[in-house]
């Protein structure tokens, strides 16, 4: 916003011919500052408009709602809940000590067996799951254009 | 029932003497539609606000305002806020929020609704309104009239008993500002709603309203339904007769003494009627105005630009396609044409901002530009030293300053408002300031953009005139502007622009009258009996001449 604006002003200035692209370096510092001065003052002016307007609204009153036009449905319900399930699978699997991976300076991990792969399988899933829920969409796209 | 009762209203700033209202007096009944009108400064801006408490500027009051009866002071800020929607009249700083759907809540949050009222408020005002489609813009990325209609709407989901608008559609271009009132009359008409607006459209408002007040000094002089009002405006020859539709001033013209006891016509439409009537079994002699002689050719050329084509990046569409234009030695030149056509681009090529990508440019290099923010140009405290800024910079004799700064202010009239601040100033006078800054740097060649954006009618006159001599003293003018009839009655010759570049270079005359619905509504309300007539002048002529 400020951006555009210093846009306007400086061109403005060029139309006048005062630019902060020409002249001694003394000159191009004045103009430049002279932009920057224009742009507060400007800014500054803009802002009490904008304090009126939300006056008008009545911003300041007790009590104010935060609206949001995500809503929290079922589907969101599931994934929120099976995300739970995984972390706290996972959090368990490091409490536990079957959960350990090392790369550096050696690689060493905690040995695989069925009952630590099920850690393993959980912070996969976690990792992986936006991938999952795209495939996903994706075949059920595909399905649906063959019904088509 | 009664909105407002106003009683004995006075008021005026501290340490000024001068009051801003005196002793108004008003009734407004509930579902009117009310105009108000008067020149800039006649105290209209600070009795709207009078009607809003959070936006009453601080100063010495005087007498009483009730709200549904009760006082207004003794509202408190929820009802207030709610059911006193106030619009401001720059769309750009009104929004608050980034995303168009939460400034659309906005107020709703600030009263505490849940979640699931603000849903539905919001989706209703925004199918209302026809807001659907940009619901999840950013509010950076809309036109000025979307911003103006989302301000709007955004009031509206407050389901507010009267709607207070001060200048809606000064910033905006004229397709805009139509579709604007075309929304305000809708919530009037389907909604219920009050309507106190202050506007210098008066052509699109007087149809619409039920009631006209004209406001001058702080008082309200006239106060009548459309047609009487149109009528006692005329009869008094106050100043805003020259802001009234073109329609009604030929009609006073022609009709004279009987103006009195015809009724007014309110509309192009009635007025069409009206001339069509006065015709009737006579023969037209003289159906056109006579051409001034033609003497374009032989004026030399100052600045041309041939074949260019120009876009801001290299991946976006071209702005300006195969634009040709010349500019000839001391005409003023208008370019007109649509939101988005290249017209400001253009100015900004003719004015060395920006350089196209192909095509030849012969510029001038004595050239002012005169921007659309007249703001951008101010940097001192008073309207008295900002003039002395510019003069120093340009006028190395200091003996000579103070003589070159009183010929600007005398030609420019700034005496008045010398010690005032800038900011302060209405949108007239900061043109004029501007203006005066502008001219100081002796321009051969000046560029305008939009300069009689947010001027009243009674200004407009002026800087008319102002241009008029300027030209006259052989300075030569490029304006680029939506108003017509600004256009049509002050340049010599007028271009149409279209999809970035010039469609036609004519002289107004010719190229109004050749349009149906790009013309001056004198020629609208004309063109069925007389060729060429584009300004109200023309046709009051052209009536006399025929002895109707």
């Amino acid at each position: 916003m400020y951006k555009a604006q210093i846009k306007i002003i400086s061109n403005a200035q060029r139309g006048i011919g005062r630019d902060f692209r020409t002249g001694n370096i003394y000159q191009r510092a004045k103009n430049g500052l002279k932009t920057l001065s224009i742009m507060l003052t400007w800014a500054l002016e803009n802002g009490v408009e904008t304090a009126d307007s939300m006056k008008a609204r009545g911003y300041g009153l007790k009590g104010r709602t935060s609206f949001s036009i995500f809503r929290f449905d079922s589907r969101d319900q599931v994934l929120a809940a099976s995300l739970g399930v995984l972390i706290i699978v996972f959090v368990y699997g490091i409490s536990i000590g079957r959960f350990y991976f090392r790369i550096y300076p050696t690689i060493r991990w905690a040995e695989f067996s069925p009952y630590s792969l099920t850690f393993y399988l959980s912070i996969g899933i976690i990792f992986f799951l936006p991938t999952i829920i795209g495939i996903l969409e994706d075949l059920k796209w595909k399905h649906l254009k063959l019904e088509i | 029932m009664e909105t407002f009762k106003i009683r004995d209203l006075s008021f005026s700033y501290p340490e000024e003497k001068t009051r801003q209202l005196k002793n108004v007096n008003l009734t407004i009944k509930q579902g009117e539609f009310v105009t108000i009108c008067g020149e800039s400064s006649s105290g209209k801006s600070t009795l709207l606000r009078h009607l809003k408490p959070a936006l009453t500027p601080y100063g010495i009051k005087k007498g009483d305002i009730f709200f549904n009866g009760v006082k207004i002071d003794e509202v408190d800020l929820r009802t207030q806020t709610s059911k006193i929607g106030y619009v401001l009249q720059n769309p750009e700083h009104a929004i608050v929020t980034d995303r168009v759907y939460h400034e659309l809540a906005f107020g709703l949050e600030s009263l505490g609704y849940d979640n699931n009222t603000i849903r539905l408020r919001v989706a209703e005002m925004a199918t209302f309104f026809g807001i659907s489609n940009w619901f999840k813009k950013k509010v950076t990325d809309l036109s000025g009239g979307q911003k103006q209609l989302l301000n709007l709407a955004s009031i509206m989901t407050m389901q507010p008993d009267v709607l207070v608008l001060d200048e809606p559609t000064a910033q905006l271009d004229p397709l805009a500002a139509t579709e604007f009132l075309d929304t305000i009359k809708k919530i009037n008409l389907d909604i219920g709603t009050t309507i106190i607006i202050s506007e210098h459209r008066l052509g699109e408002l007087f149809p619409m309203s039920d009631r006209i007040l004209v406001m001058d000094e702080g008082q309200v002089i006239i106060d009548a339904k459309p047609e009487l009002a149109s009528r006692l405006i005329l009869e008094s020859g106050h100043i805003m007769s020259k802001a009234l539709p073109s329609y009604m001033n030929v009609f006073a013209a022609v009709e004279g003494e009987d103006a009195k006891t015809r009724g007014y016509p309110l509309s192009i439409k009635a007025s069409r009627e009206w001339l069509s009537e006065k015709v009737e079994n006579k023969i037209i002699k003289h159906p056109k105005i006579i051409n001034e002689k033609e003497n374009d050719e032989e004026k030399e050329i100052v600045m041309e630009l041939m074949d260019v084509w120009f876009k801001y990046n290299r991946n976006e569409k071209d702005v300006i396609e195969d634009l040709s234009i010349q500019i000839k030695k001391g005409e003023f030149h208008s370019i007109v044409g649509g939101n988005g056509t290249g017209k400001t681009t253009m100015l900004s090529l003719l004015g060395g901002l920006n350089k196209p990508y192909r095509g030849k440019m012969n510029l001038d290099s004595n050239i002012a530009f005169l921007p659309q923010n007249p703001q951008a140009l101010f940097v001192e405290m008073t309207v008295e030293r900002d003039i002395y800024e510019m003069v120093k910079s340009i006028e190395k004799d200091r003996n000579r300053r103070e003589e070159r700064a009183n010929e600007i202010i005398k030609m420019l009239d700034l005496e008045e408002i010398l010690k005032r601040h800038p900011y302060d100033l209405s949108g007239g006078e900061q043109q004029k300031l501007a203006m005066a800054k502008v001219l100081l740097l002796n321009p051969k060649i000046l560029l305008l953009d939009e300069p009689t954006k947010a001027l009243d009618s009674h200004f407009k006159i002026k800087l008319g005139s102002i241009l008029r001599d300027l030209v006259n003293k052989g300075t030569t003018i490029v304006m680029v502007s939506h108003d017509i009839e600004f256009c049509a009655h002050y340049s010599d010759r007028v271009s149409l622009i279209f999809n970035g570049s010039i469609i036609a270079t004519q002289r107004p005359r010719e190229f109004f009258s050749g349009n149906s619905f790009y013309t001056t509504g004198a020629n609208r309300m004309s063109r069925h009996v007389f060729e060429n007539a584009v300004t109200t002048e023309d046709v009051i002529v052209l009536c006399k001449m025929n002895g109707l």
